[in-house]
């Protein structure tokens, strides 16, 4: 099955080509690894928002989860 | 034997390019036996620990060198073109420690590895022409670790494009520059060492200075705006020495 993320942070990116993957667990284990990598990209050049998302969408173009940073790291303050 | 005497010009061309040879050593180049091999789009045509008893010389296509670490996690790096034989070196290091696949439909010729020897033992200047080669792909593994540790994510795609440009085309002036790169974002995430989201979201910044990456093609309008984001200098690639820069050593 081909899933495709698309990344919506400060500008929205949208995946056209997709990544071919066994089932919906593989994409969302990937789509939170993407969350992550993407977070930990914005906090090194200093700023980061949990409300930005990887949105999931199958081969018709439906939309089928979204993964916010928020969701996916733990933040703690002291 | 002299089974496939042209089908290596290729192969002369990129040696002569870089290293002086003699008449009668080109001819010896040019007669080394070769068998014709095929390899389908994502096939694995060495793989890591394989013992090879020769090496592959790229016709046409797209060859990815690649090592992974304990989750299958694959790393490219290398790419070798048309005109590029990515395990010379294997000539004298046959047990791999990495592994060759091709990133799109691709016609290797397979040179054995006796062959290869026997050449450079009866004429030093091949087997400098040989080292050399090696030395220049050497040269490009240093700057590509350089890039993936320490440039920022457009840097690195800015500088691997200019890269390839450069090996495809030759020397590039300021023209809009427009070649073939037949790499999904999954494989240019490997080669960069980013995810496929983060690769795709550079591309599209990379966009807003006038190159695109699309399908299987890049579009390149402003050269000299895409390099000074690569930081990217070719000297390290060699492409385009004069003939008094070309050497030879030995006698």
């Amino acid at each position: 099955m081909r899933f495709f993320f698309h990344l919506h942070n400060d500008i929205d990116t949208r995946d056209e080509e997709g990544t071919e993957l066994p089932d919906r667990d593989a994409a969302r284990a990937l789509a939170q690894k993407e969350a992550r990598t993407m977070a930990a990209e914005s906090v090194r050049k200093g700023h980061l928002n949990l409300a930005h998302f990887v949105e999931v969408t199958d081969e018709a173009g439906a939309a089928l989860f979204r993964v916010e940073f928020g969701q996916v790291i733990d933040v703690y303050d002291r | 034997m002299n089974h496939h005497s042209s089908n290596l010009q290729p192969f002369l061309n990129r040696l002569t390019s870089r290293s002086v040879l003699s008449d009668r050593e080109r001819r010896r180049i040019l007669d080394l036996p070769v068998r014709v091999k095929q390899v389908r789009s994502n096939e694995d045509f060495v793989t890591l620990g394989e013992r090879v008893d020769h090496a592959c010389f790229v016709v046409d296509g797209l060859v990815g060198r690649f090592g992974q670490n304990a989750q299958g996690e694959r790393q490219i790096t290398a790419l070798h073109i048309a005109g590029d034989m990515p395990d010379l070196h294997s000539m004298v290091q046959p047990a791999t420690n990495w592994a060759l696949q091709a990133l799109t439909t691709t016609t290797l010729l397979l040179v054995p590895h006796a062959s290869l020897r026997a050449a450079a033992a009866a004429h030093p200047a091949i087997a400098e022409a040989f080292w050399r080669d090696c030395t220049v792909d050497a040269g490009i593994l240093a700057q590509w670790i350089v890039n993936v540790g320490r440039r920022d994510a457009q840097s690195r795609l800015a500088h691997l494009l200019c890269e390839m440009a450069w090996r495809y085309e030759g020397p590039i002036g300021r023209a809009p520059v427009v070649y073939d790169l037949p790499m999904t974002q999954s494989q240019l995430a490997d080669a960069t060492g980013l995810t496929p989201v983060h690769v795709n979201r550079t591309l599209k910044r990379l966009r807003e200075i006038g190159t695109w990456h699309h399908g299987r093609r890049v579009r390149v309008e402003d050269w000299d705006a895409l390099a000074a984001i690569g930081e990217f200098d070719p000297g390290y690639l060699q492409v385009d020495l004069e003939p008094e820069e070309r050497l030879r050593i030995v006698n």
